[in-house]
């Protein structure tokens, strides 16, 4: 792992998630995407979300470029600016829950003050 | 008694024992349960699985996983998880409240807290007390129980295996 990482925060439906900027290179207002007709995808339909239905009250727009093509990530509340958050900040899941985590694009959990954030790696959503 | 004081029982407690083989082995050395209530009934688990005792606090859901697992907390910055033992044992859920507690238990390798309604007492008891487990158990109870007996001011009480909770959320 880096020493250290860029991480865009962001929150839906009360569970905060944060990921690595690395692979973001633009963050539109979604009614930018108006005229798309593919390459938009809403965060939740990625992950097995807890709970349904899913309401996102101030959704953008993330520019993801992977291996397979530019997309859309539609996240909700991002937080205006991106944070530096050095390595050891940045704890593994707990055993019983690293193995519900290998197969989705979690990676483990940033610790900010008392709240915890999931490290999101967003290549494992666009392979 | 206060979660701290029964924080430091519990750690005085934690004994290399083992009574999941021998639930009711009938030698003087007592052993310790942590007694603890769900939907109006009474579990314990040996004292030897038991960590600590902490306060609610807020649990984070984490995707993918099953309702099995609630999600995770901070203690004291390290990551745990959450099991749902209401779930598990096919009880309603129940609100959380002043009383609600997660029982940080430890089996092997593996650590994690377990939400419970309340944590009633910490006793010493004889093994003898604690007969196999009765067949009128729900079987959902039956599956993670060692044994049972009247342990805590006549109610009945279920001593479940950490070990088995465990061993089922491990697939």
């Amino acid at each position: 792992m880096k020493n250290e990482m860029t991480l865009l925060l962001f929150t839906i439906m009360g569970i905060d998630f944060a990921m690595d900027v690395e692979h973001i290179t633009a963050m539109v207002p979604v009614e930018s995407l108006t005229n798309k007709k593919s390459g938009i995808v809403w965060f939740h339909e990625k992950v097995n979300f807890p709970q349904t239905p899913v309401v996102y009250d101030s959704p953008k727009a993330l520019h993801i470029v992977s291996g397979t093509g530019p997309f859309h990530l539609i996240i909700d509340a991002p937080r205006d600016m991106p944070v530096e958050v050095p390595a050891e900040q940045i704890n593994p899941f707990p055993v019983l829950v690293n193995q519900f985590t290998k197969d989705s694009p979690f990676r483990a959990v940033y610790l900010m003050e008392k709240r915890m954030m999931l490290v999101v790696e967003p290549l494992a959503m666009f392979p | 008694m206060s979660d701290i004081q029964k924080d430091q029982t519990r750690q005085d407690a934690v004994q290399d024992k083992d009574v999941e083989n021998h639930p009711s082995d009938s030698s003087n050395e007592k052993i310790e349960i942590v007694i603890f209530s769900m939907a109006r009934r009474y579990f314990a688990f040996k004292g030897a699985e038991v960590r600590e005792i902490l306060p609610h606090t807020p649990v984070t859901q984490v995707p993918g996983c099953p309702r099995t697992i609630r999600g995770i907390i901070n203690v004291r910055g390290v990551i745990e998880s959450v099991v749902n033992l209401h779930d598990l044992l096919e009880m309603d859920d129940a609100p959380i409240g002043a009383s609600t507690r997660f029982i940080l238990a430890q089996c092997e390798d593996i650590l994690s807290g377990i939400q419970v309604e309340s944590v009633e007492d910490v006793l010493s008891i004889d093994p003898c007390r604690i007969k196999p487990v009765i067949s009128t158990l729900p079987a959902a109870t039956r599956k993670y129980a060692l044994g049972g007996g009247e342990l805590y001011k006549d109610h009945y009480v279920v001593l479940l295996s950490v070990k088995k909770i465990f061993a089922e959320l491990i697939k």
